[in-house]
């Protein structure tokens, strides 16, 4: 029961404690009512019988001093129009009756009362007397009858007494009316109870059902933007801004969530740097695209660009002007493809770009025409002009491959051979690309051989002093004695050497000929003379390449002075704090430093300041074109005089006829090397030249 | 039968009323004037009298027999009594005249020829006139007791009670046979 109770619906509860309050109330009230009701009609009707047994008192003593029944009689008559009244007996002092009323209701008449037999005390009488003893009765012992008992006093003395004797069915009768009446009212009470306590429960469970709701509704839903509406400021209204809080944070947690979750979907799908897609984006949607190309046998067109010398802005201007630079060739490109063609980062300086639908091949030619030209104009970066070109290699779907793998991989060696032909231009793919890639592989694994087979052999081209025109020093030229295909010069496979790390490798072989040569030439009783060696960006960056000089130095036992490295300015500005300690322990042990290809790197020159350099070489694409090209002509100018401030000697490369040697004395130059002096030799020529040309000191 | 028990309940009732007072049969007077002295006893306390009725506070309640005497030694027991808070006295008298100062004045049955000089004589007096001979209270008595049926009944002149400025109680009233007005 008590359980029912407690798993019963809020709005039932309510029901019930209300039904039960006001239940009790009416049952404790009407109890309270019927208890008053009854004290009170016995108590009216004891008053009313004893001043009806004074009235009776009084108007019978006269009859009972003149010793006149009938006159008492008479009196008492006039008592027969009450019901209530059962009995009433006159008695004189030695408790005879003098004269009675008895109530008869057997015998049909409302009252008759009668004087037979006086004398001696009548039955009804004596009861009357013992009920009249007994009247301190306990409040449940109630007899069902009254008796109250009036002294006869005529001049102060006792005559007598008047005893009545009362009905209490009366207050039986009232009470049960009265009951009914409770009852009924108790009844319409429940009724109202009943119908204002549906109405009013609602003040209470209509809120907290909606609560309810709203809760099922929302994990039903998922739909946490839902809010309970409150109603009112008391603990429910508490309870539902709880909820609605609890709500929005789940709401607010739910945003962060999804935001982070876009944040991870962007980075796993979008270059971070350009906002470009990604290599995973751009090969789905090519492959939907290809998908979609094959049902509606259409052509689409795939470019590979990749800009020319990238590695050599990041090497010198650093990686945050190499980033910038990145952003605005993706700005670039973006302007110029279609809305519905897709252009991703690859990564590194490398971006990819699909057509869709693509009428014609010329259409992409006429893409990458623009791509090329657009990407070659120059950029602003922080206040910076810098120029750059790209190479761009293009494959068309179907006709070059059938998967995205296949298309990006022709798309590539297209890019690369439109590097090998001179850069800054765009190439479709031909299936006799790969033939070349093939070859190029071949040079690869042949380029890993030749250290062991030993078919490398060193180059020495003679400087010359243009003053004195005396030999200065010479450079070691590395030349590749290939078994099949003879004599192959460094621009080809240098390339291929950076790229497979071989390089590393081949420059130590260099920098240990150079220096055994010079260990033999000195054992054969040669003059001495100093030999620069080319040393690669990668093979500087290692740290340990100062030991390794040393230890070949060592090695070799041969002086340092004989000694020149030949380094390019983006190898030596990629790090600058470190080349400076290199250089300078380089220095310190006597070794000469010069700076090759100078003018076609970035730095400025008031960097070299720093480093502790002797001589700059003018690269010879300068040199080439200076007589008759006014702006290479300033530009050498400039670099001669600058140089010259800073101290540092001057070496011109590629000079080839007396027109520019003539240009150059005048301008200062120190030092000169090209075909005009002497091309590369080999060391059996080299001393043959020497003695003809003998060195200064020889 | 009745009437035995009747004189027995009288008698106990005279006790009760009248305490020591000793009523007895067995003496010289007649039963009828034994009751007859009750009646008087009785009536008296169902009368008031005005405040000039008695010369003093303490001055007693007198009952006159005017002429022979009836009651014998009925009426001397009476004297013992009080009516409210007078002692009763009882005198015997002759004459009319003798009547001043008395508040009740029994007229005894010798007196009957004589009855209109005594009546036209205390007509204006505070006396309760009471007696037993016929037409008494036509003739102007206040109070006349009858005998009917073994049982004594009264009829009362309430115009001589009122000239008499006597206040008889409603209650005597009632239990009148007649009521002269």
């Amino acid at each position: 029961m008590i359980t029912a109770f407690f798993n019963s619906p809020i709005k039932r509860k309510l029901m019930i404690i209300m039904l039960l309050t006001s239940g009790v109330v009416i049952f404790v009230t009407a109890a309270a009512f019927i208890v008053n009701e009854t004290l009170t009609f016995r108590r009216e009707i004891r008053n009313e019988m004893l001043t009806l047994a004074a009235i009776v008192s009084n108007n019978t003593s006269a009859a009972i001093m003149f010793n006149d029944q009938k006159a008492a009689l008479e009196t008492l008559s006039g008592l027969s129009s009450d019901p209530r009244i059962l009995a009433v007996h006159i008695v004189n002092n030695d408790g005879a009756v003098f004269a009675e009323y008895i109530y008869r209701v057997a015998e049909g008449a409302r009252g008759q009362s009668g004087a037979r037999d006086f004398g001696k005390p009548s039955v009804p009488y004596k009861i009357a007397l013992a009920e009249a003893d007994s009247e301190a009765g306990s409040f449940w012992n109630w007899p069902m009858r009254l008796t109250v008992a009036e002294k006869i006093i005529v001049d102060g003395r006792e005559i007598g007494k008047v005893v009545i004797q009362a009905n209490l069915e009366g207050l039986i009768e009232k009470l049960k009316r009265f009951f009914f009446l409770a009852a009924f009212v108790m009844l319409v009470v429940s009724l109202l109870a009943y119908m204002m306590s549906t109405k009013l429960q609602s003040l209470i469970s209509v809120p907290i059902m909606n609560l309810a709701q709203t809760m099922k509704d929302v994990s039903q839903k998922k739909n946490y933007s839902i809010r309970s509406e409150k109603t009112s400021n008391d603990e429910i209204g508490v309870l539902i801004d709880g909820f609605n809080e609890m709500l929005q944070e789940i709401e607010e947690r739910d945003e962060t969530l999804k935001q982070r979750q876009d944040h991870l979907q962007r980075l796993a799908h979008f270059d971070s740097l350009t906002s470009l897609p990604n290599r995973a984006l751009y090969c789905d949607r090519l492959s939907q695209t290809l998908l979609k190309a094959v049902r509606e046998k259409q052509q689409v067109a795939v470019l590979f660009v990749d800009l020319d010398h990238f590695k050599d802005i990041n090497d010198t201007l650093g990686h945050r002007t190499g980033d910038l630079l990145l952003k605005d060739v993706a700005v670039r490109l973006q302007k110029i493809i279609r809305a519905s063609d897709t252009v991703a980062r690859m990564g590194g300086d490398e971006f990819t770009i699909f057509q869709q639908d693509v009428k014609d091949s010329r259409n992409a030619g006429l893409v990458a025409k623009k791509i090329v030209e657009s990407l070659s104009q120059p950029y602003l970066v922080e206040g910076r002009e810098i120029f750059i070109t790209a190479s761009v290699g293009i494959t068309m779907f179907p006709d070059d491959g059938a998967t995205v793998d296949e298309l990006l991989r022709n798309a590539d060696t297209a890019m690369y051979h439109a590097k090998d032909s001179g850069k800054d231009m765009f190439k479709f793919f031909t299936q006799e690309m790969n033939v070349s890639v093939h070859n190029r592989l071949t040079l690869q694994n042949s380029l890993r051989r030749a250290l062991e087979r030993d078919e490398f052999i060193l180059y020495y081209q003679p400087k010359m002093d243009i003053a004195s025109r005396q030999v200065t020093s010479v450079e070691a030229l590395l030349r590749w004695l290939h078994p099949q295909e003879g004599m192959i010069l460094p621009g080809r496979f240098i390339p291929q050497a950076e790229e497979t790390g071989l390089i590393i490798p081949i420059g130590e072989w260099v920098l240990r000929t150079a220096c055994q040569q010079i260990k033999e030439w000195q054992a054969k009783g040669h003059p001495s003379i100093r030999v620069a060696v080319n040393v690669s960006a990668s093979q500087f960056k290692r740290q340990n390449f100062a030991e390794t000089v040393t230890g070949i130095l060592e090695e070799t036992g041969i002086s340092p002075l004989f000694l020149e490295l030949e380094l390019t300015e983006s190898a030596i500005m990629q790090n600058i704090d470190s080349s400076v300690e290199i250089l300078n322990s380089l220095k310190a042990m006597g070794i000469q430093i010069s700076i090759d290809d100078f003018g076609t790197g970035y730095s400025s020159l008031s960097y070299l300041r720093r480093f502790p350099i002797d001589y700059i070489k003018i690269d010879r694409s300068f040199i080439v074109n200076f007589t008759s090209n006014s702006d290479d002509r300033a530009i050498v100018t400039a670099i001669i005089a600058m140089a010259r401030s800073l101290g540092l000697k001057i070496i011109a490369e590629g000079v080839e006829t007396e027109e520019q040697l003539a240009i150059l004395s005048e301008l200062g130059c120190h030092e000169m090397q090209g075909y005009l002096y002497s091309k590369p030799l080999p060391p059996s020529l080299l001393f043959k030249f020497l003695r003809v040309n003998s060195p200064p000191g020889g | 039968m009745i009437s035995k028990r009747l004189i027995v309940f009288l008698i106990v009732l005279a006790l009760l009323a009248a305490g020591p007072l000793q009523l007895s049969a067995t003496n010289s007077a007649s039963r009828e004037y034994t009751l007859k002295a009750v009646f008087l006893y009785n009536i008296a306390l169902f009368v008031e009298w005005p405040e000039g009725a008695f010369t003093s506070e303490q001055s007693p309640l007198t009952i006159c027999v005017l002429g022979n005497n009836p009651f014998g030694e009925a009426l001397d027991s009476l004297s013992r009594q009080t009516v409210k808070n007078r002692k009763l006295a009882v005198r015997q008298i002759n004459r009319v005249e003798e009547a001043a100062g008395c508040q009740i004045l029994f007229v005894s049955a010798t007196e009957k020829m004589r009855l209109d000089d005594i009546l036209t004589a205390v007509r204006n007096w505070n006396v309760l006139t009471i007696s037993d001979l016929d037409n008494f209270a036509y003739a102007g008595g206040i109070v006349q007791l009858i005998t009917l049926e073994d049982k004594i009944r009264f009829e009362i002149n309430l115009k001589s009670a009122q000239r008499a400025k006597l206040k008889i109680s409603s209650k005597l009233l009632k239990l009148a046979r007649d009521i002269i007005e």
